[in-house]
């Protein structure tokens, strides 16, 4: 296992070095502070990705409820009868 | 046609706004629902209006529109042109005060009462549904706001048995679900303000919990907390 993670981290900082500029990073920029931007980074985008699929799910089940739909286009009627919209 | 947040869309119906500025998230605007929620646009400047940059179009008000009254889309705004606009909802919205370490509630405003007021229940709108009833609304724009508009940014409450989550969060009666994807402005004389449902009030931690689901509902950014301990 110890084995398996130096070979990954050996592939990573390998992948880090090329491609340093079109990362965006500085040319001194050390490596750790750059694996840890990315982890950081990759770390926030799959949460969020997890979050869009959670609130889709959500969405959906929540699209046939009737006590919203009884109320559509209400506050909007009323918006335009009162001069705001 | 696919509706996406940061588009500005014609709406036929309206009299005096020029269109909407979608601002719930994609995921909603995708869903098969039949409402969203955005910013009044305006040509004119005016109270509660923020100049959207390089165009000269001012951003009004929250309205929960039907989808299907959405036409053309006008204008896609860039980062940098949603920017304000988002930086003046959440202050209206009492975000990072909320959302602040501790969560402070916005400042209570002195003199006669003629608005609805932040954090309080009502029955807003006309009669819908059958039997036909008014919807209860919780305001969630801060007094200041309220009073200057003469009106309120309110969010349905509702008890559906269905489950809440991310934008649609329970409150601490464990019934109560916020929509906070539908944020919508009510003039005052469309919100029933001595007729009250019960309960008429949310304390701060519930609306700690409702100002999160805004954020995200909304997609508005993070901020530095102003809050000091």
């Amino acid at each position: 296992m110890p084995g398996r993670q130096v070979r990954l981290e050996e592939t990573v900082v390998a992948a880090v070095h090329q491609n340093r500029a079109a990362l965006g990073f500085a040319p001194d920029a050390p490596d750790g502070v750059i694996l840890s931007e990315l982890a950081r980074e990759a770390i926030q985008a799959r949460l969020e990705a997890h979050r869009r699929k959670e609130r889709a799910a959500l969405y959906s089940s929540w699209a046939q409820e009737r006590d919203l739909s009884d109320g559509a286009g209400e506050a909007m009627r009323s918006a335009i009868q009162d001069g705001i919209a | 046609m696919a509706i996406r947040r940061g588009t500005i869309y014609r709406i036929p119906a309206f009299k005096v706004a020029n269109g909407l500025l979608v601002l719930t998230n994609d995921e909603w605007n995708d869903a098969p629902t039949q409402e969203l929620s955005g910013a009044l646009v305006f040509s004119d400047a005016g109270a509660g209006r923020t100049l959207v940059p390089d165009l000269a179009l001012y951003a009004g008000p929250l309205l929960q529109v039907v989808k299907a009254e959405l036409k053309d889309a006008i204008v896609e705004l860039a980062p940098a042109q949603l920017a304000p606009i988002e930086e003046a909802i959440t202050e209206i919205l009492a975000l990072d005060d909320l959302l602040g370490q501790p969560p402070r509630a916005p400042a209570v405003q002195p003199g006669v009462i003629d608005y609805p007021r932040w954090s309080n229940i009502y029955y807003a709108g006309g009669r819908v549904g059958r039997p036909p009833e008014r919807k209860r609304y919780l305001v969630v724009s801060h007094d200041q706001y309220n009073r200057a508009m003469g009106g309120a940014v309110c969010v349905r409450t509702t008890t559906s048995e269905r489950r809440g989550g991310p934008t649609l969060p329970v409150l601490r009666d464990g019934v109560t679900k916020a929509v906070c994807v539908m944020p919508t402005f009510f003039s005052s004389h469309s919100v029933g303000l001595r007729e009250r449902p019960q309960p008429s009030q949310v304390y701060t931690p519930d609306m700690r919990t409702v100002a999160a689901a805004l954020r995200e509902a909304l997609v508005l950014p993070e901020r530095h907390s102003p809050s000091s301990p």
